[in-house]
């Protein structure tokens, strides 16, 4: 620290005041406001300032600290460009860009690139590589129960180097490196799809991230960036009102006789080796055969997706079906990749939102 | 891309942050053709005078256990080598949004007759006196400094602080270019 001291920026007074009110979402403390910013005037209420490294935020030391900011000399400055967000007392800073920095509960797609002792090495495009603990998936045959050495001598067999996977982010490390869980059936290992990295930035977080969208098709929006586009799933096993474990059983029969796949549901009674063969599919490596119409479905969810990404449009479902929509005036899925067609798709959709009053 | 370095680094210390900052300087890039050897001991001295000043200005605290790997290609090369790419690693970490103490701006000063030049370009370069400064923010601080020829002493000091001016007016256009990008991204975002 003793390298850098840094003098106050020659900005007018007016605009440090901006910076100081960012006009709060999570909290309304109008009257907190007054009580710490301590007689400064709240000359401007915009929603987001923006600030730069080294940028003066607020000379008042009774401020909290958060990510994005330094403190030096009873002053905090950004460490980071981004818009500055307050919460009570606590000042950050979120870059408008920069790695994803994982949080509890986020539902995301990764890769495995290590299979270690008891866990797997998940890359999820964050600082550092996330983990799986072998007791945090879904073991083959039954559901619920403990994980063996039998387990850990077969991990590869389960989820080896370079398979993708949806998880959910279930805490985190002191150095901000996450641990995930798979354990439900919407997380597990991927198949019939394409992956497709965005800025991590540009996912807009919602409640659910995976979606069955027009066309057969359905896609896995990961909060880190890494999405999944995929066949929708078949032959959903149909919820019977109270159904017994003996008709669960069945119904698991039935699917697996028609497609032979993966249904969910189906490993959830484990009494006969059929149930033990078929939970082991959840980790099965072939694809199911998926028609030509809905592989070029995919595709052209898959360039709408980066047409998005190369306008710096925030994603969710609703924008990429309308993105979808309008992809369909641009004649065939190759011409997609086309910047131009990539800028004028991203421009479409802006004033089709624009129209309607909504992006 | 420089892994060795970074494993070898990683193992003398294993919770420390590593940076390490790679040039790249192909033979298309210069007047005329050359090729370089792939281990210039000019650009590896670069590399580490612009580590030495990114350690100080990055905050490394933040990164523990991981490596930041920076890669400079020269495209087109007209002068200013370091002052360059010492511009483009400090918009390259802004835009990858690492912490950052504050932007750091470099400008090559040179001297002719009694004229003190702002950014030369090579063939200034290969005749004048120069050195290359680069400034923490709107500070007059300097963490970069390279001197390779004679300068007559009683002219440094001016030189310098024309040299900070220019660093100034350089972190001016850079912040408004960073805003700019900046309230773009915002648009679009909700």
């Amino acid at each position: 620290m003793d390298v850098i001291t840094i003098t106050q920026p020659n900005q007018p007074q007016a605009e440090i005041n901006a910076t100081l009110d960012d006009g709060d979402v999570e909290m309304e403390d109008e009257e907190l406001d007054v009580d710490v910013n301590g007689g400064i005037v709240d000359s401007a209420k915009s929603k987001n300032d923006i600030v730069v490294p080294g940028e003066l935020i607020t000379d008042d030391p009774s401020w909290m600290r958060g990510h994005g900011t330094y403190f030096l000399n009873e002053k905090t400055y950004s460490a980071v460009a981004g818009t500055i967000i307050r919460v009570n007392k606590l000042l950050s800073v979120i870059p408008f860009k920069g790695r994803y920095s994982p949080e509890t509960g986020d539902h995301i797609v990764g890769r495995i690139v290590e299979v270690s002792n008891k866990r797997w090495k998940v890359d999820i495009g964050a600082e550092h590589d996330a983990i799986l603990m072998l007791g945090a998936v879904n073991l083959p045959g039954g559901v619920l129960r403990r994980k063996s050495e039998a387990d850990e001598l077969q991990m590869r067999a389960i989820l080896k180097e370079g398979d993708l996977l949806n998880a959910e982010v279930q805490s985190l490390f002191q150095d901000g490196s996450a641990s995930l869980h798979t354990r439900s059936l919407k997380y597990g290992k991927l198949r019939n799809g394409v992956f497709v990295v965005v800025p991590s930035n540009l996912i807009i977080r919602a409640k659910n991230h995976a979606h069955d969208m027009p066309g057969g098709v359905s896609i896995i929006l990961g909060v880190n960036g890494f999405c999944w586009i995929y066949k929708t799933k078949e032959n959903q096993v149909p919820v019977a009102g109270g159904s017994s474990t003996q008709s669960k059983a069945e119904a698991g029969f039935q699917a697996a006789t028609h497609n032979g796949g993966y249904t969910p549901g189906m490993g959830s009674v484990s009494i006969t080796s059929l149930e033990e063969q078929s939970s082991w599919d959840i980790y099965s490596d072939k694809n199911d055969t998926i028609s030509n119409s809905i592989k070029e479905t995919i595709s052209r969810y898959k360039n709408c997706l980066l047409a998005l990404s190369h306008c710096n449009i925030a994603i969710n479902e609703t924008r990429l079906a309308k993105a979808y929509d309008i992809s369909l005036g641009y004649g065939d899925v190759n011409s997609l990749v086309n910047e131009e067609v990539e800028e004028s798709i991203g421009e479409d959709l802006i004033n089709s939102g624009k129209m309607r009053g909504v992006v | 891309m420089d892994t060795t370095y970074a494993s070898s680094a990683v193992k003398a210390l294993p919770d420390a942050p590593v940076l390490s900052i790679l040039i790249n300087h192909p033979p298309f890039a210069s007047m005329e053709r050359k090729k370089r050897p792939r281990n210039d001991r000019r650009l590896a001295e670069l590399s580490i005078i612009l580590k030495r000043c990114f350690e100080k200005t990055i905050m490394l605290q933040n990164y523990a256990r991981s490596v930041i790997e920076v890669t400079v290609t020269i495209l087109s090369f007209d002068g200013g080598l370091l002052a360059t790419c010492c511009n483009s690693i400090t918009l390259a970490l802004i835009d990858a949004g690492i912490s950052l103490y504050d932007y750091v701006t470099a400008v090559t000063v040179g001297i002719y007759d009694q004229t003190a030049l702002l950014d030369l370009n090579s063939l200034e370069e290969a005749d004048l006196s120069f050195i290359t400064i680069g400034v923490v923010g709107d500070s007059d601080k300097l963490n970069l400094i390279l001197c390779e020829d004679r300068l007559p002493l009683d002219r440094v000091e001016r030189l310098i602080s024309l040299g900070i001016e220019g660093c100034h007016r350089l972190k001016q256009l850079m912040n408004e270019t960073v805003r700019e990008v900046g309230t773009d991204l915002l648009s679009k975002k909700q």
